[in-house]
């Protein structure tokens, strides 16, 4: 019986993605293989994330020794834009060059690898 | 990642003041398949450009993600935008701001195509003609020199980039497809929230863009995926599994 609850919770874990993104667009139905198909062009493939992981063991070693629930990110480049640190910094830049302000607002930081 | 492109990133530095936020921590799945093997990747995660005026007032808004020569066409768009409704010194021409947002709205409804803005050449202005000084005009919808054809029902492409097989391909179809529901969907829905708003700062309609356009709200710890999260979930009874904030 703890097999099966194990297996359903796995199974479950797999097509969680999928399902996410079709009720998450509540009434704006959408296709379900578009759920969360944005993103894929910019988040890496999933062979490619185990590829990463098993070439390098230490990393795998290093994310499984940490807090089972968090997940360690490393920190990458946030591309090849001269980013201001904040809001008001980049207002005050503003009025001196007379640029608009160009406000990128994201869930996680840009500058971490899962973003 | 689009700000590792090297004709954004360039035109971003030279025609705009950038800063990223973070709105939240981004939802991540990670699977472990024991002996090593692990994938993490995130979850349900999204963005928003915003084009804003020195004093920190939102012109526009760009929901989700684009593809990269579609975002490339939307930021001169945003920049021209700022040409139009703020001069050198003065303050937003927030008549002129509501009045372009009415009319996308508008023409996003109608037509499904919405007006560009476009930048007059001066004979006494020799320099790009996207800098500040040079008359911009609104003109009646037309496709973007890029990607899109909005209200078309389908994706048109010009220049297409390279692919090196059938996974390249289906990304840069679904990411096409979001581009287009962003620029007529939630476009719309965000031209006629600026519109009835008023001056506003990005703080105070984010909220609002992620909940009602982007269908994540950030007041909600699951970002509005509870329901299916937990619906089948094995052992939910004990909530053992379940760590709340």
């Amino acid at each position: 019986m703890k097999l099966q609850r194990l297996l359903s919770a796995g199974i479950i874990s797999v097509l969680l993605p999928p399902l996410a993104g079709i009720s998450a667009f509540g009434d704006e139905p959408r296709k379900p293989w578009l759920a969360d198909g944005s993103k894929m062009a910019i988040e890496s493939p999933v062979k490619r994330l185990i590829s990463v992981t098993s070439a390098n063991p230490a990393m795998a070693d290093r994310r499984l020794s940490t807090n089972d629930t968090a997940v360690v990110s490393p920190k990458v480049l946030p591309g090849k834009v001269a980013w201001h640190p904040d809001f008001n910094s980049a207002c005050a830049a503003a009025r001196r060059s007379g640029r608009p302000v160009l406000l990128f607002h994201m869930m996680g930081k840009l500058d971490d690898r899962f973003c | 990642m689009l700000f590792s492109d090297e004709r954004i990133a360039q035109f971003i530095n030279s025609a705009f003041e950038p800063v990223w936020e973070s709105v939240r921590p981004v939802p991540t799945v990670r699977i472990d398949f024991g002996q090593g093997k692990a994938i993490t990747r995130t979850l349900h995660g999204n963005i928003a450009t915003y084009v804003c005026s020195a004093d920190g007032q939102v012109l526009d808004i760009l929901p989700g993600i684009y593809a990269p020569s579609a975002y490339l066409d939307r930021l001169s768009q945003f920049l021209l935008l700022a040409n139009y409704v703020e001069r050198a010194d003065q303050p937003v021409n927030q008549p002129l701001l509501i009045a372009y947002h009415h009319r996308q709205a508008h023409d996003l409804k109608e037509t499904g195509k919405p007006a560009r803005l476009v930048a007059i050449r001066r004979a006494d202005i020799s320099k790009s003609s996207i800098e500040r000084g040079v008359k911009t005009i609104i003109m009646p919808g037309q496709p973007p020199q890029g990607v899109i054809s909005p209200g078309a029902g389908k994706v048109t492409t010009l220049g297409l980039p390279g692919f090196d097989g059938p996974e390249q391909l289906a990304n840069w179809k679904a990411l096409a497809e979001d581009t287009e529901t962003n620029e007529t969907v939630r476009r719309r829905q965000i031209h006629e929230w600026l519109a009835a708003s008023g001056p506003v700062s990005p703080n105070a309609v984010k909220r609002w863009l992620y909940r009602v356009v982007l269908h994540a709200d950030l007041d909600d710890p699951y970002l509005g995926l509870g329901q299916v999260l937990f619906a089948n979930y094995p052992f939910k009874e004990d909530g053992s599994e379940i760590n709340h904030p």
